[in-house]
């Protein structure tokens, strides 16, 4: 019986604690609006963070596009000429790109690479007191180091979501017509008929959602690192498993919604 | 006027508690304009807290901070960011950022308090550097430095922006004999070049008797010496003997 009791108060107190935090993150956002208001922060900030996010994550999410639309093909294509629609693999991977794949695995994959990179650099700052010196030297750390965080990590995501799609469906249908024998002209007729600029656009507008709320949790849990090095390694694995929860949760809640408008 | 320089600043009955850990338990001092006050005491009896409470990074649960006769506590951060205006500070490991380059640290505070011009701002950096030994590193990152240097940079960092009064965090802690007394007596240069108030938290007691003109001890968040070097060194309060003759025997429970 006190066994149940300590393990439902456990459950209880981590709810709690969830709770709580997704408020406080909330509040980062507020906070983050209102300096984001005030103007925006220094052009050298701004170029650094979307080198930082844009231009050296390519490479992670170029991968990941490409090897999603690959497995794609290879585990679709034999089950449709199975049932005699084969040039339907051309949409069903576009669509899936397009829709959910696209936007999911680089949000993931951006949460890892760049994400884990903000908890443990803000962490580091904030156990080593250098955002406290910020704060004595009468800066305001949140529109120092979160904002251009949060404003190049929004903006980077569906611009690198974008390539992601691009090229998961191009190596997807190349690698339906040169390594599986489909026909280039049937696939690639099928999927223009089948695929909307609608189907883009909310892709990339989850994608938007993805890269602010990474970029909030993981500042969030940077900023409130304490205790050495243990303590940014806990705010840098915190603020991964936050992120990727909230991306897959987001993610269904969206789809939710976005599903009226199609 | 005489009042108010005597009360530049004010600690009145502070506490602040983390938890059920009570870090400050009915703090009092006060803090003339112009003196080098030391604050010393065994490590978590609230002095680097005391001077966190002093800039509004932390708020004390009970109890006023006052700075010129307002009281920090009340400050929003409009309030904060003005009343640290006043304030520089060296930390205990320097805290110089690590993406900007030593001048880039340097010039850091200058820029955010004055608005002043690029070749000023340039000037006063080199002047700063120079003036705590470590002319033209400029370009230097900070992972580039000792210790030592890295503390110096901390300080050049405290001073440039021309601040009424520099906070010392354990200034000597971690460095040699030798570097420790060469930040003493910069710390002293400090003091008679910009003619500063001066808080400086430490447990060193060599650096404490060459830099201070009064020194506070702190026990559990409460103060229980106070005076001029030489009277807290002809103390008969068996406490302070304990202390500045580093024993493990005596009132002061080495081990809780």
């Amino acid at each position: 019986m006190n066994f149940i009791s300590s393990y439902a108060g456990h459950i209880g107190s981590n709810i709690l604690i969830g709770f709580s935090g997704v408020g406080r993150v909330i509040i980062l956002f507020l906070e983050v609006m209102k300096w984001l208001g005030r103007g925006l922060p220094s052009r050298k900030s701004l170029v650094q963070q979307m080198h930082f996010i844009g231009v050296e994550s390519l490479p992670v999410v170029l991968t990941t596009g490409a090897f999603t639309g690959a497995v794609l093909v290879y585990a679709l294509y034999p089950e449709l000429s199975r049932l005699g629609v084969r040039s339907w693999v051309g949409p069903l991977i576009a669509k899936s790109l397009t829709q959910q794949l696209g936007p999911t695995l680089s949000g993931l994959m951006l949460a890892g690479r760049v994400g884990c990179s903000m908890a443990a650099e803000l962490g580091y700052m904030s156990v080593s007191e250098q955002i406290d010196a910020l704060k004595t030297m009468g800066t305001n750390p949140v529109r120092y180091l979160v904002l251009p965080r949060v404003i190049c990590g929004t903006l980077m995501t569906p611009f690198l979501t974008a390539f992601a799609m691009f090229i998961g469906i191009s190596a997807g249908l190349i690698l339906a017509v040169w390594g599986l024998g489909a026909e280039w002209h049937y696939i690639w007729e099928m999927t223009c008929s089948f695929m909307e600029p609608f189907d883009f656009f909310r892709g990339l507008l989850k994608a938007f959602f993805f890269g602010l709320t990474t970029s909030l949790i993981c500042c969030y849990k940077g900023m409130n690192a304490t205790g050495g090095a243990e303590g940014v390694g806990k705010a840098t694995t915190d603020s991964n498993v936050a992120s990727c929860i909230t991306i897959l949760m987001l993610n269904l809640f969206l789809t939710m919604i976005l599903v009226q408008f199609a | 006027m005489a009042n108010n320089d005597d009360n530049f600043i004010v600690f009145e009955d502070v506490y602040k508690s983390f938890g059920a850990l009570n870090v400050l338990c009915g703090l009092n001092f006060t803090v003339r304009r112009g003196e080098t006050l030391v604050i010393i005491g065994q490590s978590g009896t609230g002095k680097s807290v005391t001077l966190r409470c002093l800039l509004g990074l932390l708020r004390p649960d009970r109890g006023r901070v006052l700075f010129e006769g307002d009281n920090v506590g009340d400050m929003d951060e409009v309030q904060l960011v003005e009343l640290r205006s006043h304030f520089g500070m060296l930390f205990q490991m320097a805290a110089l950022f690590d993406s900007l380059t030593v001048g880039e640290n340097v010039a850091f505070g200058v820029e955010a308090r004055k608005g002043k011009k690029p070749e000023e701002i340039k000037r006063i950096v080199s002047d700063t550097l120079r003036a705590v030994g470590l002319p033209g590193i400029e370009d230097k990152m900070p992972a580039e430095l000792s210790g030592g240097m890295k503390k110096r940079v901390g300080l050049a960092r405290a001073v440039a922006p021309g601040p009424e009064v520099i906070l010392y965090d354990e200034p000597t802690t971690g460095l040699d004999p030798i570097m420790a007394d060469a930040i003493n007596n910069l710390i002293l240069r400090t003091q008679e070049l910009y003619n500063v108030t001066s808080i400086v938290v430490t447990h060193d007691l060599t650096s404490a008797y060459k830099v201070g003109d009064r020194i506070i001890m702190l026990h559990q968040g409460q103060v229980v010496g106070d005076g001029t070097p030489e009277e807290i060194q002809q103390s008969s309060d068996p406490m302070i003997q304990q202390f500045i003759h580093g024993s493990a025997e005596g009132p002061i429970k080495a081990i809780m």
